[in-house]
């Protein structure tokens, strides 16, 4: 439970793309708005396949919208 | 409040209303001293198969008024009823549903092995139920506003 590991860009991705709404972004995706927003929050870590649509909406690379928090992970293995 | 998250709700409010409804009547019955029989009549079949349909109806009905409402006050589109998350919330809360359950007809069990009578079981298997349907609910809930 808690905040996800994987971090994104969404809502920079959705102000550069003329502001686009949490809204049209989850019609563009298929998911529910509701979805968009527990990402944007960091509740949510996405499938790899709805990552992907999330990309391809903004027409950039997954890695770029997306990135993996490592160091939590360090600290625990340490 | 999301449009899910108000289903939700009165989903919960249907079971609660139906739990609460025939806890009124195992109270009747116990005081009519029905718990003493060593058997269970036709007439505990009957509140069961009442008590599906009322709250079938009721969950029905609240979750249309639910939806009309939300849907005016906020002008969502519906167009998609649910997804990945979704998916997974019920999952897990399925899962907390059937923990539940199975404790409850685990208790029930042990109550006919001790002697007591067998509608003291029948009625903690048909709480079991409703106390499943309830707590799953309310981890849908929670995960909704949590997330995970």
């Amino acid at each position: 439970m808690g905040k996800s590991r994987v971090r994104n860009d969404i809502r920079k991705y959705r102000f550069f793309h003329d502001e686009m709404t949490q809204q049209e972004l989850a019609k563009k995706v298929g998911v529910t708005r509701q979805t968009i927003i527990a990402m944007e929050k960091g509740q949510y870590s996405p499938s790899l396949e709805l990552a992907f649509r999330i990309a391809r909406v903004f027409n950039v690379q997954l890695e770029e919208i997306f990135s993996y928090d490592a160091e939590e992970e360090k600290e625990k293995n340490q | 409040m999301s449009n899910p998250e108000n289903r939700l709700i009165a989903y919960l409010a249907s079971n609660l209303l139906a739990a609460g409804a025939y806890a009124v009547y195992v109270i009747q019955q116990y005081r009519a001293g029905s718990f003493n029989s060593t058997t269970i009549s036709s007439d505990w079949g009957a509140a069961i198969l009442i008590l599906i349909a009322v709250q079938v109806l009721l969950s029905v009905l609240l979750a249309i008024v639910v939806s009309i409402i939300t849907t005016i006050k906020t002008r969502e589109d519906e167009a998609v009823q649910t997804d990945e998350r979704d998916r997974l919330i019920e999952l897990k809360a399925d899962r907390v549903s059937y923990t539940v359950f199975g404790i409850g007809f685990l208790l029930a069990m042990i109550v006919l092995a001790v002697g007591m009578p067998p509608l003291v079981m029948f009625n903690l298997i048909v709480f079991s139920v409703l106390g499943a349907g309830i707590i799953g609910y309310i981890t849908r809930l929670y995960l909704y506003r949590r997330g995970f």
